[in-house]
């Protein structure tokens, strides 16, 4: 930080505007510390903030030109706990406000320095520094909540008045240690039935302002962002490229700025791209119960790392996969309670959606304890379909056959039911789910059950590595050896040797 | 060189001050300097017209550098003047914003006279 020859700039005739600057700066120390104890009775107040961040801000800008780099540090430091304040990154507690008053005190014991010496003098107010670092690093991981404050609530609803909440404030910051609440009814200001609606007015608002935190997106939507992320990026490594052919500081610094927010954009995109299983297996179990009931049966549908997260446009496309796999589960797979018992199971049939990773795929699997897929059925309607020959058919073994539903015509039910019907074979679930670059497999003993395992590739993962994607031209020239007719307009690619 | 007239654009007189003594110190030779003090003041002077040149800090009370840009470049007469941003770090985000707007470039605090030499000579040869 501080160009060392921005000083010249002023250093010659800066008489002037280190006057100008003594008094700003003295009058918006005034406006911090009138703020400040604003500030402490509504710690949420975006004007505030702002008013107070742009003192700090202001002085460091000018104290960065004047050469006054005691006061730069310290204004720095004050600078990024005020961001983070600002930025609903941090909660302001009373520890906040005694470290911003001190910063307003040294701020002000350098300005008279100056005024008097012309210097900024060395002391380094090393402990303040520290603090207001100290204090940075108090965030909050979920951020603050931006509720009003108990205060301004029972203010604004009338039910206290403003001196009334500022004196037990002033009690609080006097070292009283009981909630705001407590104080006004001691204070008899107002009855505890007062403080308890306010409190449950706090906790709705505090509801629907995490439910305005989401958003639904299109998935389209996020498809596109996601491409322009990555296009933003590789016009990052070109203009990288020029800038260090270039030598301009400004540039390269402006290009690393680049770069970093490219790659920031790309990773939360990527993050929003992702959804957790659970979020789409909710409404699978309303479905299950619905249509098991239906086809008179009892099915009990159990989930398993639900919490995994994938791709939304994966997720999305295997909506109508998985409803298909679930039916035909519930439909063919499961037996009536009648039939369960006669075979000694217990009446209600049980299908068991488990996800699990496995390095960089996602594996989703429909166990359900019916009666299995019938390996000569299955033989036989491949033959019908002459999918098949009478021979190959009698060759292959067992667990092979019950693959064949995979083919067209052979899962369609030989004595359509009414619920289900002939309905989606299962080949068409599983051109769905290869669309998606997943495979899958099926299991299946006679009168036991059945296991379909689907696995998909994880695509959030690759959508962080990003610089392994969507770059055509630079994987045409390493295969061809040449550069390919694409590359017109940046023949000098290379790898990236952007100075950090 | 043809003398310019400027319209500095911040919050701090102090910045405007230092603003100003950079840009007639990296070279350049000034007519008639405006100051104001936020975005709507600066629209105001911009208005009038006879301005070659604006350099705006970005961040500021009421309004900000990146909507007086936006109003600026929408507001005939005024919407071709070449545009300079004053900047920090940590505000990167907004400088993109900005440039999108059509901002000319910017100058992040604190800046040297040789980059503002180099910013403004490129930004007003167009």
């Amino acid at each position: 930080m501080g160009a060392p020859v921005a000083v010249s700039i002023v250093m010659t005739e800066n008489a002037e505007i280190v006057r100008e600057f003594l008094t700003e700066s003295g009058e918006a120390l005034d406006r911090f510390e009138h703020e400040l104890a604003q500030l402490a009775s509504d710690p949420a107040s975006e004007a505030l903030l702002n008013s107070i961040f742009r003192t700090v801000h202001n002085i460091k800008g000018a104290a960065g030109f004047l050469g006054y780099s005691r006061l730069e540090t310290l204004t720095h430091a004050g600078e990024g706990l005020l961001s983070l304040l600002r930025d609903r990154k941090l909660s302001y507690v009373a520890e906040t406000g005694v470290g911003l008053l001190a910063l307003a005190d040294a701020l002000r014991s350098i300005l008279a320095r100056i005024a008097a010496t012309g210097h900024e003098g060395d002391e380094p107010f090393a402990a303040l520094v520290s603090t207001l670092t100290r204090l940075q690093s108090m965030v909050d991981p979920e951020g603050v909540s931006n509720t009003m404050p108990l205060g301004r609530l029972l203010v604004s609803s009338g039910r206290a008045t403003q001196a009334e909440v500022e004196r037990a404030l002033k009690a609080q910051r006097d070292g009283d240690t009981r909630y705001l609440g407590e104080i006004l009814i001691a204070h008899g200001v107002i009855p505890p039935e007062a403080v308890n609606a306010a409190i449950e007015e706090q906790a709705q608002a505090e509801e629907s302002a995490a439910a305005e935190t989401t958003v639904r997106v299109a998935v389209s939507q996020l498809e596109r962002m996601m491409n322009l992320a990555q296009d933003l990026g590789r016009v990052q490594r070109d203009l990288s490229r020029s800038a260090a052919v270039q030598h301009d500081p400004v540039v390269i610094r402006a290009v690393r700025d680049l770069r970093s927010i490219s790659s920031e954009l790309l990773d939360g995109v990527s993050k929003a791209r992702t959804q957790p299983l659970a979020a789409a297996w909710s409404s699978l179990h309303r479905m299950v119960r619905d249509f098991s009931a239906r086809c008179g049966k009892r099915v009990r549908l159990e989930t398993e790392g639900g919490e995994i997260e994938i791709d939304k446009i994966i997720l999305e496309a295997m909506k109508d996969p998985m409803i298909h796999i679930l039916r035909n589960a519930v439909d063919h797979g499961i037996e009536t309670p009648e039939a369960r018992m006669a075979a000694g199971k217990p009446p209600e049939g049980r299908v068991l959606l488990r996800a699990s990773r496995d390095r960089e795929s996602v594996v989703i699997e429909v166990v359900d304890d019916g009666s299995g897929v019938s390996p000569a059925r299955v033989k036989q309607r491949a033959v019908e379909r002459r999918l098949l020959t009478a021979q190959e058919a009698a060759d292959m073994p067992d667990t092979e056959a019950v693959k064949l539903i995979f083919l067209p015509g052979v899962s369609t039910a030989a004595n359509p039911t009414k619920i289900s019907g002939r309905g989606v074979g299962m080949d068409v679930v599983r051109t769905n789910i290869e669309k998606v670059g997943g495979t899958v497999d099926m299991q299946s003993t006679s009168g036991r059950g059945s296991r379909i395992a689907i696995t998909i590739p994880d695509k959030s993962h690759l959508a962080n590595s990003h610089r392994s994607s969507r770059r055509p031209v630079r994987s045409k020239r390493n295969h061809a050896g040449v550069i390919s007719g694409d590359s017109v307009g940046s023949p000098a690619r290379v790898e990236d040797k952007t100075p950090q | 060189m043809k003398r310019l007239s400027v319209l500095i654009v911040d919050d701090s007189s102090v910045m405007r001050k230092i603003v100003e003594q950079s840009v007639r110190h990296a070279g350049f030779d000034l007519d008639r300097v405006l100051e104001a003090s936020n975005g709507s003041d600066g629209l105001k002077m911009a208005r009038d017209g006879g301005i070659d040149l604006i350099l705006t800090d970005i961040n500021m009370p009421g309004m900000d550098g990146i909507e007086f840009l936006r109003q600026l470049r929408a507001q005939n007469g005024a919407s071709r003047v070449p545009v300079m941003m004053i900047t920090t770090e940590g505000t990167e985000r907004r400088v993109l914003e900005a440039i999108a707007l059509g901002a000319g470039g910017y100058l992040r605090k604190p800046f040297s006279e040789d980059q503002v030499r180099r910013q403004l000579s490129e930004l007003l040869a167009g």
